[in-house]
Protein backbone atom coordinates (compact mmCIF):
# COMPACT_ATOMS: atom_id res chain seq x y z
CA UNK A 1 0.00 0.00 0.00
CA UNK A 2 3.02 2.26 0.04
CA UNK A 3 2.32 5.00 -2.49
CA UNK A 4 5.99 5.42 -3.30
CA UNK A 5 6.73 1.78 -3.94
CA UNK A 6 3.81 1.61 -6.33
CA UNK A 7 5.78 3.88 -8.66
CA UNK A 8 8.39 1.25 -9.35
CA UNK A 9 8.88 -2.45 -9.87
CA UNK A 10 9.80 -3.35 -6.32
CA UNK A 11 11.07 -6.82 -7.23
CA UNK A 12 13.37 -5.38 -9.84
CA UNK A 13 14.66 -2.79 -7.37
CA UNK A 14 15.33 -5.45 -4.76
CA UNK A 15 17.17 -7.55 -7.32
CA UNK A 16 19.35 -4.61 -8.33
CA UNK A 17 20.01 -3.78 -4.69
CA UNK A 18 20.95 -7.35 -3.91
CA UNK A 19 23.46 -7.32 -6.77
CA UNK A 20 25.14 -4.32 -5.19
CA UNK A 21 25.81 -6.11 -1.92
CA UNK A 22 26.96 -9.31 -3.58
CA UNK A 23 30.73 -9.39 -3.91
CA UNK A 24 31.94 -9.70 -7.47
CA UNK A 25 34.58 -12.21 -6.55
CA UNK A 26 35.17 -13.42 -10.07
CA UNK A 27 35.41 -10.05 -11.63
CA UNK A 28 38.67 -8.22 -11.56
CA UNK A 29 39.70 -5.42 -13.81
CA UNK A 30 43.06 -6.08 -15.33
CA UNK A 31 43.47 -9.22 -13.31
CA UNK A 32 46.85 -10.80 -13.87
CA UNK A 33 46.73 -13.15 -16.77
CA UNK A 34 46.56 -16.78 -15.79
CA UNK A 35 49.49 -18.35 -17.52
CA UNK A 36 47.76 -21.69 -17.44
CA UNK A 37 50.98 -23.66 -17.08
CA UNK A 38 50.71 -27.15 -15.77
CA UNK A 39 53.34 -29.39 -14.27
CA UNK A 40 54.61 -30.46 -17.65
CA UNK A 41 55.84 -26.99 -18.49
CA UNK A 42 59.57 -26.75 -18.02
CA UNK A 43 60.20 -23.30 -19.33
CA UNK A 44 61.08 -21.63 -22.56
CA UNK A 45 64.00 -22.69 -24.67
CA UNK A 46 64.81 -19.06 -25.25
CA UNK A 47 63.61 -16.22 -23.14
CA UNK A 48 61.31 -13.92 -25.03
CA UNK A 49 63.08 -10.90 -26.42
CA UNK A 50 60.37 -8.51 -25.37
CA UNK A 51 60.69 -8.03 -21.64
CA UNK A 52 57.44 -6.14 -21.29
CA UNK A 53 55.21 -8.90 -22.47
CA UNK A 54 54.43 -11.87 -20.30
CA UNK A 55 54.17 -14.78 -22.69
CA UNK A 56 51.01 -16.76 -22.67
CA UNK A 57 51.03 -20.28 -21.47
CA UNK A 58 51.32 -23.10 -23.90
CA UNK A 59 48.24 -24.96 -24.84
CA UNK A 60 46.82 -26.13 -28.08
CA UNK A 61 44.17 -23.48 -27.82
CA UNK A 62 46.75 -20.77 -27.28
CA UNK A 63 48.66 -21.57 -30.43
CA UNK A 64 49.30 -18.50 -32.54
CA UNK A 65 46.12 -17.58 -34.30
CA UNK A 66 45.82 -17.71 -37.99
CA UNK A 67 46.38 -14.33 -39.49
CA UNK A 68 43.40 -12.47 -40.67
CA UNK A 69 42.87 -12.30 -44.40
CA UNK A 70 44.61 -15.53 -45.21
CA UNK A 71 42.30 -17.97 -46.83
CA UNK A 72 40.11 -19.03 -44.01
CA UNK A 73 39.04 -22.18 -45.78
CA UNK A 74 42.56 -23.53 -45.96
CA UNK A 75 43.64 -26.45 -43.89
CA UNK A 76 44.57 -25.34 -40.42
CA UNK A 77 48.26 -25.12 -39.90
CA UNK A 78 49.80 -27.97 -38.01
CA UNK A 79 49.26 -27.42 -34.33
CA UNK A 80 51.59 -29.43 -32.19
CA UNK A 81 50.44 -30.56 -28.82
CA UNK A 82 52.41 -28.55 -26.33
CA UNK A 83 53.13 -31.56 -24.21
CA UNK A 84 55.05 -33.09 -27.12
CA UNK A 85 56.42 -29.94 -28.54
CA UNK A 86 60.11 -29.48 -27.87
CA UNK A 87 60.04 -25.97 -29.24
CA UNK A 88 58.98 -22.97 -27.23
CA UNK A 89 55.26 -22.99 -27.63
CA UNK A 90 54.71 -19.31 -27.38
CA UNK A 91 56.88 -16.80 -29.12
CA UNK A 92 55.84 -13.24 -28.83
CA UNK A 93 56.64 -11.13 -31.82
CA UNK A 94 59.07 -13.61 -33.36
CA UNK A 95 60.91 -12.50 -36.40
CA UNK A 96 62.24 -15.89 -37.36
CA UNK A 97 59.44 -18.39 -37.56
CA UNK A 98 59.80 -21.86 -36.22
CA UNK A 99 59.59 -24.60 -38.80
CA UNK A 100 56.15 -25.48 -37.52
CA UNK A 101 54.82 -22.03 -38.12
CA UNK A 102 53.22 -21.32 -41.43
CA UNK A 103 54.63 -18.62 -43.60
CA UNK A 104 51.58 -16.58 -43.00
CA UNK A 105 51.93 -16.84 -39.24
CA UNK A 106 55.48 -15.66 -39.44
CA UNK A 107 54.54 -12.74 -41.57
CA UNK A 108 51.86 -11.43 -39.28
CA UNK A 109 53.80 -9.77 -36.50
CA UNK A 110 56.30 -8.19 -38.87
CA UNK A 111 53.92 -7.01 -41.53
CA UNK A 112 50.25 -7.91 -41.64
CA UNK A 113 49.14 -9.44 -44.87
CA UNK A 114 47.79 -7.05 -47.43
CA UNK A 115 44.08 -7.28 -48.01
CA UNK A 116 43.34 -10.26 -50.12
CA UNK A 117 40.47 -10.61 -52.51
CA UNK A 118 38.25 -11.89 -49.73
CA UNK A 119 38.67 -8.62 -47.88
CA UNK A 120 37.17 -6.57 -50.64
CA UNK A 121 33.53 -5.67 -50.77
CA UNK A 122 31.31 -3.51 -48.61
CA UNK A 123 32.55 -2.52 -45.18
CA UNK A 124 29.90 -4.48 -43.34
CA UNK A 125 30.76 -7.61 -45.28
CA UNK A 126 34.44 -7.19 -44.49
CA UNK A 127 33.56 -6.60 -40.85
CA UNK A 128 31.57 -9.82 -40.75
CA UNK A 129 34.57 -11.69 -42.14
CA UNK A 130 36.69 -10.06 -39.49
CA UNK A 131 34.30 -11.15 -36.78
CA UNK A 132 34.36 -14.72 -38.08
CA UNK A 133 38.13 -14.63 -38.10
CA UNK A 134 38.11 -13.50 -34.48
CA UNK A 135 35.86 -16.42 -33.60
CA UNK A 136 38.05 -18.88 -35.48
CA UNK A 137 41.38 -17.58 -34.30
CA UNK A 138 40.73 -16.37 -30.79
CA UNK A 139 37.57 -18.26 -29.86
CA UNK A 140 35.64 -15.03 -29.47
CA UNK A 141 32.07 -15.60 -28.43
CA UNK A 142 30.94 -12.30 -29.75
CA UNK A 143 32.32 -9.07 -31.10
CA UNK A 144 31.13 -5.65 -32.00
CA UNK A 145 32.76 -2.58 -33.45
CA UNK A 146 31.70 0.94 -32.51
CA UNK A 147 32.46 4.08 -34.44
CA UNK A 148 33.75 7.27 -32.86
CA UNK A 149 30.21 8.31 -31.96
CA UNK A 150 29.51 5.03 -30.23
CA UNK A 151 27.27 3.72 -32.98
CA UNK A 152 27.76 0.07 -33.84
CA UNK A 153 29.43 -0.65 -37.17
CA UNK A 154 28.78 -4.31 -36.54
CA UNK A 155 26.66 -5.31 -33.62
CA UNK A 156 26.21 -8.40 -31.55
CA UNK A 157 22.78 -8.41 -29.97
CA UNK A 158 23.94 -10.72 -27.21
CA UNK A 159 26.44 -8.15 -26.01
CA UNK A 160 24.70 -4.86 -26.78
CA UNK A 161 24.78 -4.01 -23.07
CA UNK A 162 28.56 -3.94 -23.22
CA UNK A 163 28.72 -1.03 -25.67
CA UNK A 164 28.74 1.57 -22.91
CA UNK A 165 31.40 -0.29 -21.00
CA UNK A 166 33.52 -0.73 -24.11
CA UNK A 167 33.33 2.96 -24.92
CA UNK A 168 34.17 3.87 -21.35
CA UNK A 169 37.19 1.62 -21.30
CA UNK A 170 38.32 2.82 -24.71
CA UNK A 171 38.11 6.41 -23.58
CA UNK A 172 40.01 5.61 -20.44
CA UNK A 173 42.74 4.01 -22.41
CA UNK A 174 45.42 6.25 -23.84
CA UNK A 175 47.64 4.21 -26.14
CA UNK A 176 51.18 5.28 -26.76
CA UNK A 177 51.20 6.89 -30.16
CA UNK A 178 51.71 4.36 -32.90
CA UNK A 179 51.31 1.36 -30.68
CA UNK A 180 48.42 -1.03 -30.40
CA UNK A 181 47.00 -1.71 -27.00
CA UNK A 182 43.93 -2.84 -25.26
CA UNK A 183 42.14 -2.91 -21.98
CA UNK A 184 40.13 -5.78 -20.73
CA UNK A 185 37.71 -6.51 -17.97
CA UNK A 186 36.52 -9.81 -16.66
CA UNK A 187 32.80 -10.09 -17.24
CA UNK A 188 32.24 -13.68 -16.23
CA UNK A 189 33.95 -16.67 -14.72
CA UNK A 190 35.48 -17.48 -18.09
CA UNK A 191 34.81 -14.44 -20.18
CA UNK A 192 36.71 -11.23 -20.76
CA UNK A 193 35.68 -8.19 -22.67
CA UNK A 194 38.73 -7.03 -24.58
CA UNK A 195 38.49 -3.52 -25.91
CA UNK A 196 40.85 -2.50 -28.69
CA UNK A 197 40.68 1.08 -29.95
CA UNK A 198 42.06 1.35 -33.48
CA UNK A 199 42.69 4.44 -35.58
CA UNK A 200 41.34 3.84 -39.05
CA UNK A 201 40.31 5.72 -42.13
CA UNK A 202 36.90 6.05 -40.47
CA UNK A 203 38.32 7.55 -37.33
CA UNK A 204 38.85 5.67 -34.11
CA UNK A 205 36.92 2.41 -34.11
CA UNK A 206 36.47 0.48 -30.91
CA UNK A 207 36.47 -3.27 -31.05
CA UNK A 208 34.80 -5.11 -28.20
CA UNK A 209 35.42 -8.83 -28.21
CA UNK A 210 34.20 -11.35 -25.66
CA UNK A 211 36.95 -13.89 -25.23
CA UNK A 212 37.78 -16.76 -22.90
CA UNK A 213 41.16 -15.20 -22.11
CA UNK A 214 42.47 -11.66 -22.53
CA UNK A 215 44.48 -10.91 -25.63
CA UNK A 216 48.20 -10.73 -25.09
CA UNK A 217 50.21 -7.91 -26.59
CA UNK A 218 51.20 -9.65 -29.86
CA UNK A 219 47.62 -10.74 -30.38
CA UNK A 220 46.37 -7.22 -29.79
CA UNK A 221 48.73 -6.00 -32.45
CA UNK A 222 47.50 -8.60 -34.91
CA UNK A 223 43.86 -7.86 -34.18
CA UNK A 224 44.35 -4.09 -34.36
CA UNK A 225 46.16 -4.38 -37.67
CA UNK A 226 43.46 -6.65 -39.00
CA UNK A 227 40.71 -4.24 -38.02
CA UNK A 228 42.62 -1.33 -39.54
CA UNK A 229 42.93 -3.31 -42.76
CA UNK A 230 39.26 -4.16 -42.77
CA UNK A 231 38.32 -0.55 -42.28
CA UNK A 232 40.53 0.57 -45.16
CA UNK A 233 38.47 1.00 -48.30
CA UNK A 234 39.74 -1.42 -50.98
CA UNK A 235 41.71 0.14 -53.78
CA UNK A 236 40.02 -0.05 -57.11
CA UNK B 1 26.91 15.67 4.00
CA UNK B 2 30.47 15.62 2.64
CA UNK B 3 31.63 18.69 4.56
CA UNK B 4 30.25 17.54 7.88
CA UNK B 5 31.31 13.94 7.49
CA UNK B 6 34.82 15.06 6.58
CA UNK B 7 34.85 17.36 9.60
CA UNK B 8 33.85 14.46 11.81
CA UNK B 9 36.65 12.30 10.44
CA UNK B 10 39.13 15.09 11.02
CA UNK B 11 37.90 15.57 14.60
CA UNK B 12 38.40 11.87 15.20
CA UNK B 13 42.04 12.23 14.25
CA UNK B 14 41.91 10.98 10.69
CA UNK B 15 44.07 13.01 8.34
CA UNK B 16 41.23 14.00 6.08
CA UNK B 17 41.14 15.51 2.63
CA UNK B 18 37.82 16.83 1.42
CA UNK B 19 37.71 17.31 -2.34
CA UNK B 20 35.10 19.34 -4.11
CA UNK B 21 34.50 17.69 -7.47
CA UNK B 22 31.27 19.58 -8.04
CA UNK B 23 31.79 22.35 -10.60
CA UNK B 24 29.34 24.45 -8.61
CA UNK B 25 32.01 24.53 -5.95
CA UNK B 26 29.69 24.32 -3.00
CA UNK B 27 32.26 22.89 -0.61
CA UNK B 28 34.75 25.62 -1.32
CA UNK B 29 32.10 28.30 -1.21
CA UNK B 30 30.88 27.03 2.11
CA UNK B 31 34.21 26.94 3.82
CA UNK B 32 36.57 29.42 2.25
CA UNK B 33 36.01 32.94 0.98
CA UNK B 34 38.92 32.63 -1.41
CA UNK B 35 37.70 29.48 -3.07
CA UNK B 36 37.12 31.16 -6.41
CA UNK B 37 40.71 32.34 -6.44
CA UNK B 38 42.24 28.98 -5.69
CA UNK B 39 43.38 26.34 -8.11
CA UNK B 40 41.55 23.14 -7.40
CA UNK B 41 40.40 19.75 -8.49
CA UNK B 42 39.35 20.73 -12.00
CA UNK B 43 42.63 22.51 -12.58
CA UNK B 44 44.47 19.36 -11.57
CA UNK B 45 42.31 17.19 -13.80
CA UNK B 46 42.63 19.40 -16.85
CA UNK B 47 46.28 20.36 -16.47
CA UNK B 48 48.82 17.60 -15.78
CA UNK B 49 51.30 20.33 -14.83
CA UNK B 50 49.34 21.23 -11.71
CA UNK B 51 51.02 19.75 -8.63
CA UNK B 52 48.86 18.41 -5.82
CA UNK B 53 50.55 20.66 -3.28
CA UNK B 54 49.29 23.73 -5.10
CA UNK B 55 45.65 22.80 -4.68
CA UNK B 56 45.58 21.55 -1.10
CA UNK B 57 44.18 24.15 1.26
CA UNK B 58 44.91 23.66 4.96
CA UNK B 59 42.29 24.59 7.53
CA UNK B 60 42.51 25.61 11.15
CA UNK B 61 42.30 21.92 12.01
CA UNK B 62 45.61 20.21 11.53
CA UNK B 63 43.93 17.05 10.33
CA UNK B 64 41.54 18.69 7.90
CA UNK B 65 42.51 19.86 4.41
CA UNK B 66 40.50 20.86 1.40
CA UNK B 67 40.75 20.81 -2.33
CA UNK B 68 38.27 23.22 -3.87
CA UNK B 69 36.69 22.75 -7.27
CA UNK B 70 39.06 25.40 -8.51
CA UNK B 71 38.91 27.94 -11.25
CA UNK B 72 36.93 25.68 -13.45
CA UNK B 73 39.32 26.41 -16.31
CA UNK B 74 37.24 23.88 -18.15
CA UNK B 75 33.94 24.17 -16.42
CA UNK B 76 32.37 21.89 -18.95
CA UNK B 77 34.74 19.14 -17.91
CA UNK B 78 31.94 17.78 -15.77
CA UNK B 79 29.96 17.09 -18.89
CA UNK B 80 32.47 14.81 -20.54
CA UNK B 81 31.65 11.16 -21.13
CA UNK B 82 32.56 8.53 -18.58
CA UNK B 83 36.14 7.38 -18.82
CA UNK B 84 37.66 10.51 -20.30
CA UNK B 85 39.24 11.59 -17.02
CA UNK B 86 39.58 8.20 -15.38
CA UNK B 87 43.35 8.03 -15.58
CA UNK B 88 43.75 11.62 -14.35
CA UNK B 89 41.40 11.02 -11.42
CA UNK B 90 43.35 7.92 -10.49
CA UNK B 91 46.56 9.86 -10.77
CA UNK B 92 45.07 12.43 -8.38
CA UNK B 93 44.13 9.75 -5.86
CA UNK B 94 47.55 8.14 -6.07
CA UNK B 95 49.10 11.51 -5.30
CA UNK B 96 46.71 11.94 -2.36
CA UNK B 97 47.58 8.49 -1.06
CA UNK B 98 51.27 9.32 -1.26
CA UNK B 99 50.60 12.35 0.95
CA UNK B 100 49.55 10.04 3.77
CA UNK B 101 45.99 11.15 4.17
CA UNK B 102 43.94 8.60 6.08
CA UNK B 103 40.81 9.30 4.13
CA UNK B 104 39.85 11.33 1.10
CA UNK B 105 36.21 12.28 0.66
CA UNK B 106 35.20 13.53 -2.75
CA UNK B 107 31.98 15.44 -3.13
CA UNK B 108 30.81 14.77 -6.69
CA UNK B 109 28.12 16.27 -8.86
CA UNK B 110 24.85 14.39 -8.90
CA UNK B 111 24.46 11.52 -11.33
CA UNK B 112 26.41 8.39 -12.09
CA UNK B 113 28.05 9.36 -15.35
CA UNK B 114 30.85 11.52 -16.65
CA UNK B 115 33.39 12.70 -14.12
CA UNK B 116 31.30 11.42 -11.22
CA UNK B 117 31.49 7.92 -12.69
CA UNK B 118 35.25 8.32 -13.14
CA UNK B 119 35.62 9.31 -9.49
CA UNK B 120 33.46 6.42 -8.30
CA UNK B 121 35.38 3.99 -10.49
CA UNK B 122 38.60 5.16 -8.86
CA UNK B 123 37.45 5.02 -5.25
CA UNK B 124 37.31 2.35 -2.59
CA UNK B 125 33.74 3.11 -1.72
CA UNK B 126 30.76 5.24 -2.50
CA UNK B 127 28.19 6.81 -0.19
CA UNK B 128 24.93 7.81 -1.84
CA UNK B 129 23.13 10.69 -0.15
CA UNK B 130 19.43 10.33 -0.84
CA UNK B 131 16.89 12.97 0.08
CA UNK B 132 13.97 11.52 1.99
CA UNK B 133 11.31 12.73 -0.37
CA UNK B 134 9.12 10.80 -2.82
CA UNK B 135 10.70 12.04 -6.05
CA UNK B 136 14.12 11.06 -4.84
CA UNK B 137 12.99 7.58 -3.92
CA UNK B 138 11.39 7.09 -7.31
CA UNK B 139 14.77 7.55 -8.91
CA UNK B 140 16.08 4.59 -6.92
CA UNK B 141 15.94 2.08 -9.81
CA UNK B 142 18.06 4.34 -12.02
CA UNK B 143 20.55 4.85 -9.25
CA UNK B 144 20.87 1.12 -8.61
CA UNK B 145 21.23 0.38 -12.32
CA UNK B 146 23.93 3.01 -12.59
CA UNK B 147 25.86 1.67 -9.63
CA UNK B 148 25.67 -1.88 -10.94
CA UNK B 149 27.03 -0.66 -14.26
CA UNK B 150 29.94 1.06 -12.54
CA UNK B 151 30.68 -2.06 -10.54
CA UNK B 152 31.30 -3.86 -13.81
CA UNK B 153 34.07 -1.37 -14.49
CA UNK B 154 35.25 -1.37 -10.88
CA UNK B 155 34.30 -4.71 -9.26
CA UNK B 156 36.15 -3.78 -6.09
CA UNK B 157 33.88 -0.83 -5.44
CA UNK B 158 32.29 -0.97 -2.01
CA UNK B 159 28.83 0.51 -1.83
CA UNK B 160 29.11 1.89 1.67
CA UNK B 161 25.44 2.68 1.73
CA UNK B 162 22.62 5.03 1.01
CA UNK B 163 22.50 7.88 3.49
CA UNK B 164 19.08 9.42 3.96
CA UNK B 165 19.21 13.18 4.16
CA UNK B 166 16.69 16.00 4.74
CA UNK B 167 14.60 13.66 6.85
CA UNK B 168 11.56 15.39 8.35
CA UNK B 169 9.89 13.29 10.97
CA UNK B 170 7.01 15.71 11.17
CA UNK B 171 6.10 15.25 7.53
CA UNK B 172 4.22 12.19 6.35
CA UNK B 173 5.78 12.15 2.86
CA UNK B 174 9.24 12.21 4.33
CA UNK B 175 8.45 9.40 6.75
CA UNK B 176 6.91 7.38 3.92
CA UNK B 177 10.01 7.88 1.84
CA UNK B 178 12.23 6.58 4.62
CA UNK B 179 9.96 3.59 5.08
CA UNK B 180 9.86 2.86 1.33
CA UNK B 181 13.63 2.89 1.24
CA UNK B 182 13.79 0.43 4.11
CA UNK B 183 11.24 -1.80 2.44
CA UNK B 184 13.12 -1.86 -0.83
CA UNK B 185 16.78 -2.02 0.11
CA UNK B 186 18.58 -4.64 2.17
CA UNK B 187 19.62 -3.29 5.58
CA UNK B 188 23.30 -3.47 4.71
CA UNK B 189 22.69 -1.00 1.91
CA UNK B 190 21.16 1.67 4.11
CA UNK B 191 23.19 3.66 6.56
CA UNK B 192 21.43 3.59 9.91
CA UNK B 193 22.24 7.20 10.59
CA UNK B 194 19.95 9.57 8.77
CA UNK B 195 20.49 13.30 8.49
CA UNK B 196 17.57 15.43 9.58
CA UNK B 197 16.53 18.57 7.79
CA UNK B 198 17.73 21.38 9.99
CA UNK B 199 17.90 25.13 9.61
CA UNK B 200 21.26 24.93 11.30
CA UNK B 201 22.77 23.68 8.00
CA UNK B 202 21.85 26.96 6.36
CA UNK B 203 23.24 28.95 9.26
CA UNK B 204 26.48 26.98 9.28
CA UNK B 205 26.90 27.36 5.56
CA UNK B 206 26.34 31.11 5.85
CA UNK B 207 29.16 31.34 8.38
CA UNK B 208 31.46 29.05 6.38
CA UNK B 209 31.55 26.46 9.13
CA UNK B 210 30.81 22.78 9.45
CA UNK B 211 27.56 22.39 11.33
CA UNK B 212 29.31 20.61 14.18
CA UNK B 213 31.20 23.72 15.27
CA UNK B 214 28.11 25.90 15.59
CA UNK B 215 27.16 26.94 19.10
CA UNK B 216 24.05 24.81 19.06
CA UNK B 217 25.51 22.14 16.79
CA UNK B 218 26.05 19.47 19.42
CA UNK B 219 23.18 17.38 18.14
CA UNK B 220 24.37 17.62 14.57
CA UNK B 221 27.86 16.73 15.70
CA UNK B 222 26.55 13.54 17.23
CA UNK B 223 24.68 12.66 14.06
CA UNK B 224 27.76 12.98 11.88
CA UNK B 225 29.96 11.20 14.40
CA UNK B 226 27.50 8.34 14.26
CA UNK B 227 27.60 8.39 10.47
CA UNK B 228 31.39 8.47 10.54
CA UNK B 229 31.49 5.45 12.85
CA UNK B 230 29.29 3.51 10.45
CA UNK B 231 31.48 4.43 7.49
CA UNK B 232 34.58 3.46 9.42
CA UNK B 233 33.17 0.01 10.09
CA UNK B 234 31.82 -0.54 6.60
CA UNK B 235 35.12 0.46 5.00
CA UNK B 236 37.19 -1.40 7.59
CA UNK B 237 39.20 1.73 8.23
CA UNK B 238 42.08 1.37 10.61
CA UNK B 239 42.17 3.84 13.49
CA UNK B 240 44.19 6.92 12.65
CA UNK B 241 47.86 6.45 13.25
CA UNK B 242 50.09 8.74 15.29
CA UNK B 243 51.27 11.82 13.45
CA UNK B 244 54.91 12.69 13.18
Amino acid sequence: MDPIESWMDADSVRRLAHQLVTPLTSAEVDAPDDAGYDDSFVGYVQPPSSAQVAPQGPSAEDAPPKPFLTTSGSTPSAEVSPANDPEPPAQPAVETPTPAASAAEAAVPAAPAAPAGSSAGPLVSRMEQFRQWLADSYRSRGAFVLDRDGNPVIDDPAYAKLHFLARSLAQAYRPVKGEAGNVHVKIGSDAFLSVVPVDTAFGCLVLGAVLPTPLDAPAVRVVADALAQVATPPKR
Amino acid sequence: MAINLAHSFARAGFRTLLVDADPQGSVGLSLTRQSRLLSGFYDYISDPGTPLDRIIVPTRMETFSLVTAGQGGDYEIGGTPTGVHLSRVRSFLRAVEARDFDICLIDTPAGLFGLTADVICSSHGVIIPQQAEPLGIRSLPKMLEGLNRLRVIHPGLKVVGVGLTMVQQDMEESRDSVQAMKNLLPPELILRTSIPRDALFVKASARGLPIGVMEDGVGALAVFDSLRSEVEVRLNLAPPGPRE
